[in-house]
């Protein structure tokens, strides 16, 4: 999709772990806290196991004292530490998914190639949503689990090792069983319902669309049915898919039960040769007989922390996709304060989104400062995406766009049609095209736009709040906001998009005049080159410069009378 | 153990965190009733529940017996290999109940997705044009993605929820045998967890209200961020919301973190009961035994058996909303197929070749008002009617009732035969009438195949010349030059352009012998010199003494019919 070389998967997960900028202390006391958690829990049926074999031998109750008071407090602190786990773990995962949006708005905002201007935004919201999400969970379900796993391996070998050898031997068979052949199988069924639905599914979702978009067509043609018969075909395919993943994710659930056979009888065994040498006492023979049923806790969720494994790498390949590579040498800032004047050429130039269906071809176009230029044609001819290759931010499928200052963006400013009202002040969405900018001067813009009467109806004048949650903004009226940035911006070349769209023709037509007119300041300053897409050609004033966009990609340059 | 951490308002946090905003039964009714292979799955669950009920009892009391006679006999016991091989049994019996349950699991979803996407889609398409009306794009996400979420409530929530409807009353009935009062002990901390849970579930339920609209506000800024990040790009001042970003994620983590401090009391309690009832029964036995007044196998049998009581329910919180999102699915979908469809009728159609269509006194409901409203005209035999009237006053919508689509809202839509008898279209099955009917909707609907398929499926048994001349007459030639007759479509005609698609539309409705044409708004997508092509074919047709309805903007189709109707809105 993008042009960087995507680096490879496994490298994409570590970067996106990266990203995510886990500080190590809060992580470890995640793990602790988790670690307790099931240590209570398996402390629990040791002690217990160990309480109840001893109190057989009728010892005096003082002896044991000890273990009856753990045994309570074991009861309480699992559910404690299950608290404690859960706050950690998630606040973790929720400030590493902080630091991974943020960086990632932000190499999303630094790429200098044109991913941004292609990537749709239903795209990119799922990337900031779900694919972080998804990495978020990573933390929760298996950065912590698999950590968590490790230990408590150790902790229950530990455990069993001053008991007897043969035990834990059995034992540590049992649990590599467990924490490596489980969480394998459970990988191996994941990556078959990625792919599953990456292929598949998406025929079941495009043949059910089609079924809904087109029903009243299908069923006069008499081929509803035909086309139900087709879903079942896709359906069928899916469900072939699906249950191919199956084999391998009940392989592993069936693993954890499997692994305890080994365990539990190797205990047994180790249980009844050290009973009858007199090797244990009667407490350790309870921990050796009852504490392997309590010992699998840890691994039971490994499988799902391989399966997220297996999610998390998919989004992390998806949000690397969008992140791209990170610059060697990253391109310097636009400076604020910018060149006055400044020629815009493009040489052979061919425009478009894609390679197959190029909508300008082959333009020759020499602006030099102060030029006005008027583009023109039919909708959907290409007039925008022209715009977006001239101003740099959509790459040219062929040709190049050169200028005589130090960089296109530096030079070139577009205004586009659907630019964006932030829900925020009318101050600062003005503001936001220069910093430095005092309340006269946003005034005197939005008088010269002839938004005057608008600003003074407003509530709270420019502190007023705009956008979806605040102050409705009309199309004729945002229009006239972005053409009030553009006139706040001044930079050497600007190029704006159907500016005066959705205004009334007569002040349309002559915020159109005021923009084209050589030698007009009103608007812009007289050395900035211009260049309007408009669709009011009645409006463009005689002796304009006008590009007009004709079918098959080419392009005609004519004058107005 | 599922939660969210993302700052999307559609997820809500923690397992089993917040109680079912509305009460429904954790197994729906309908979906056991009426889809069979939930039904067989529940079934077999159940089975297979018992089964590891059986296992889990077998292996405690198995162990308990032998560990307390080698105890007590400081010898091993003389059955020990047969009862060593009775353990091994049970624990690999219940391997094996897991993995059948998963592997099945999955293929009873599969089969129960499959089952009720299928009849949803059916369903929806003989609901007619209007089925989605006022839920458009959520009968789209349900038949896509909405339905996807009854994988896991099948595969992860049932089987729990059958395993704590078998394994913990089993083994509850098993512990009072082997020692009433650990029995006791277990009951009475069972049904605190309930209790606690809609404890904590009225604590939090304000909460998660106030995180979810915390949420769903951080998240809007978020995405008002995110949509001007072009426009901040083309000004060049894409360096430093990047802050904002940071400070709203931290804003919303303090958010959420509030708000799971108490949703995770849930996890704490039933955690707290489970662990602290084992400790309970261990201490009760471990002070009767001290005193000789309890046995040793029924005491360690117990100890064992203890904590599988509450690992199920464990589980099924865990599980939690899996439950709600799998429900929501549900009765989603059988809301759908619970509206009733319009009924076919019974009376064939008459020969529409000499047939008047008519509407009288037709008002169809929109959003808001009526469109069409009060629409009245007549589609005669063998002339072209151009339909008219401004966007949005409901043109297709009439031409749907016509075609006996669409059930108006007042008035009727009637066929009259070429002896003057009108008859309601509700009356007529409607096969026999859409079988005289080419429809040309705005998106034109293709068949799949390759290029010369699509078009002899327009007209079974039309030779290569016919084809050949529509194609040639709709301006395809230079899509047959280009890429030849056998170049497959796809799906639907999905390979080529709009306009092609619209050419490939206009050439089979030439084609096809049906008396009747509708076109709606034909030239939508074609350039200016194509619209020749459409005014041609509406003269070829009318040459041919078919009766053609077009749906038109443009003046010059409307200057080409014989009859002109308007159709307008009101509120």
């Amino acid at each position: 999709m993008s042009s960087p070389v995507p680096a490879a998967p496994a490298d994409a997960l570590r970067r996106a772990e990266h990203a995510l900028a886990i500080p190590p202390a809060r992580l470890l006391a995640a793990v602790l806290a988790a670690t307790a958690t099931l240590g209570s829990a398996f402390a629990l049926a040791a002690v217990s196991a160990y309480l109840v074999t001893r109190a057989w031998t009728m010892p005096p109750v003082l002896d044991l004292t000890v273990a009856v008071v753990m045994v309570r407090a074991l009861g309480v602190s699992r559910g404690v530490f299950r608290w404690l786990e859960r706050m950690l773990t998630h606040d973790v995962a929720l400030r590493g998914v902080v630091s991974l949006r943020t960086s990632l708005f932000t190499s999303l905002a630094a790429r200098t190639d044109d991913a941004l201007t292609r990537l749709r935004r239903g795209e990119l919201l799922a990337r900031l949503g779900d694919d972080a999400q998804e990495l978020g969970d990573h933390v929760i379900k298996a950065i912590v689990p698999a950590i968590v796993a490790a230990v408590m391996l150790v902790v229950v070998l530990a455990t069993f090792a001053p008991l007897s050898w043969p035990a834990t031997a059995a034992m540590a068979l049992a649990l590599l069983l467990a924490t490596v052949a489980a969480p394998l199988f459970a990988h191996r069924a994941a990556a078959l319902t990625e792919q599953a639905v990456l292929t598949t599914r998406s025929a079941v979702t495009a043949q059910s669309l089609e079924i809904l978009d087109d029903a009243t067509a299908l069923r006069v043609d008499g081929r509803l049915d035909a086309a139900l018969d087709r879903l079942d075909g896709a359906q069928a395919a899916h469900d072939a898919a699906i249950d191919r993943a199956a084999r391998p994710a009940a392989l592993a659930a069936a693993a954890v039960p499997a692994s305890m056979v080994l365990a539990v009888l190797g205990s047994l065994l180790a249980a009844g040769t050290a009973w009858t040498a007199g090797d244990l006492s009667a407490g350790q023979i309870g921990i050796l007989l009852l504490l392997p049923l309590s010992s699998f806790e840890a691994a039971t969720a490994l499988p799902a922390a391989a399966t997220q494994h297996a999610r998390s790498r998919a989004a992390a390949e998806r949000l690397d996709a969008v992140a791209g590579e990170p610059e060697a040498d990253p391109a310097p800032p636009v400076p604020a304060e910018r060149p006055q004047r400044a020629s815009l050429q493009a040489r052979a130039l061919t425009a478009g989104w894609s390679a197959g269906s190029p909508r300008v071809a082959g333009l020759d176009l020499d602006l030099p400062p102060g030029t006005r230029l008027a583009v023109v044609g039919p909708s959907g001819s290409g007039k925008s995406t022209l715009l977006a290759t001239l101003a740099g931010l959509l790459a040219p499928l062929g040709g190049e766009v050169r200028t005589d200052a130090a960089s296109l963006r530096e030079a070139v400013t577009m205004f586009a049609e659907d630019g964006h009202v932030f829900a925020t002040t009318l101050r600062e969405n003005l503001r936001v095209v220069r910093g430095d900018l005092g309340d006269g001067t946003v005034l005197a813009a939005l008088a010269a736009v002839g938004l005057e009467d608008w600003v003074r109806t407003l509530p709270r004048g420019l502190d007023t709040v705009l956008g979806p949650d605040g102050t409705t903004v009309s199309g004729g009226e945002r229009r006239r906001l972005l053409l009030a940035r553009a006139v706040l911006r001044r930079g050497p070349v600007l190029l704006l998009d159907e500016p005066t769209e959705h205004l009334d023709t007569a002040l349309g037509d002559a915020l159109l005049g005021a923009l084209l007119r050589r030698g007009d300041e009103s608007l812009v300053p007289s050395s900035s080159t211009v260049v309007v897409v408009t669709h009011r050609e009645e409006a463009i004033p005689a002796g304009t410069p006008v590009l007009r966009l004709l079918p098959d990609a080419r392009t005609a340059l004519e004058e107005t009378r | 153990m599922t939660t969210s951490t993302a700052a999307r308002p559609t997820t809500t946090a923690g397992d089993g965190s917040a109680p079912p905003r509305t009460s429904r039964a954790p197994l729906d009714p309908r979906l056991v009733r009426e889809v069979r292979a939930a039904r067989a799955h529940v079934a077999r669950t159940v089975v297979l529940g018992l089964v590891q009920a059986g296992c889990v009892i077998v292996t405690a009391l198995v162990i308990a017996d032998l560990g307390a006679r080698l105890l007590v006999e400081r010898d091993v016991p003389q059955d020990t290999p047969g009862r060593l091989g009775l353990l091994v049994a049970a624990l690999a019996v219940r391997a094996a109940a897991v993995l059948v349950e998963e592997a099945t699991a999955h293929r009873a979803a599969t089969a129960a997705i499959s089952d009720l996407r299928a009849r949803v889609l059916g369903h929806a398409a003989r609901l007619g044009p209007r089925a989605g009306a006022g839920r458009g794009a959520d009968l789209t996400t349900l038949a896509t993605t909405g339905l996807e979420k009854l994988r896991p409530y099948l595969v992860g929530y049932v089987p729990q929820l059958m395993l704590s409807a078998t394994v913990t009353p089993l083994c509850l009935l098993t512990i009072g045998l082997l020692d009433p009062l650990s029995a006791v002990i277990a009951t009475l901390t069972l049904p605190l967890i309930p209790l606690f849970m809609i404890l904590v579930g009225k604590m939090t339920v304000g909460r998660s209200e106030k995180l979810l609209a915390d949420m769903r506000a951080l998240w809007s800024q978020l995405i008002d961020l995110v949509d001007g990040l072009p426009t901040l790009r083309a000004l060049g001042r894409e360096k430093g919301p990047e802050k904002v970003v940071a400070a709203l994620g931290d804003r919303h983590r303090a958010s959420a973190m509030g708000s799971l401090r108490f949703a995770f009391l849930s996890s704490l309690v039933l955690e707290l009961l489970a662990t602290l009832c084992v400790a309970l029964v261990a201490v009760s036995i471990g002070m009767r035994l001290v005193y000789g007044e309890m046995e040793l196998a029924p005491a360690l049998a117990v100890l064992v058996l203890a904590p599988e009581v509450y690992q199920p329910l464990r589980n099924v919180g865990s599980q939690y909303h899996a439950s709600t999102d799998g429900l929501a699915a549900v009765s989603a979908a059988f809301e759908v197929l619970d509206e009733q469809a319009p009924a076919d009728g019974t009376r064939p159609a008459p020969d529409l070749r000499g047939a008047t269509l008519a509407l009288r006194g037709v008002s169809v409901p929109s959003r808001d008002g009526h469109a069409p409203h009060e629409a009245s005209l007549a589609v005669r035999p063998g002339r072209v009617t151009a339909l008219t009237g401004p966007s949005g006053a409901g043109k297709t919508t009439a031409a749907w009732v016509l075609l006996g689509l669409l059930e108006p809202g007042t008035g009727r839509a009637e066929v009259i035969d070429a002896d003057g008898a009108a008859v309601d279209v509700r009356e007529l099955e409607r096969r026999t009438m859409w079988d005289q009917v080419a429809l040309l909707p705005q998106r034109p609907v293709l068949p799949p195949g390759t290029l010369r398929e699509v078009l002899a499926s327009a007209r079974p048994g039309a030779s290569d010349a016919e084809i050949e001349a529509a194609a040639s007459a709709v301006g395809l030639d230079p899509v047959i030059a280009q890429r030849g007759w056998d170049a497959d479509l796809g799906r639907a005609g999905r390979g080529i352009s709009l306009g092609e698609r619209q050419r490939l539309a206009l050439a089979r409705a030439m084609l096809s012998p049906a008396p009747l044409v509708v076109l709606d708004e034909p030239t939508a997508h074609l350039d200016g010199a194509a619209e020749q092509v459409v005014l041609d074919l509406i003269a070829t047709l009318r040459g041919q003494g078919r009766t053609v309805l077009v749906i038109a903007h443009r003046s010059r189709l409307v200057e080409a019919a014989d009859d002109v109707a308007a159709v307008e809105a009101a509120a």
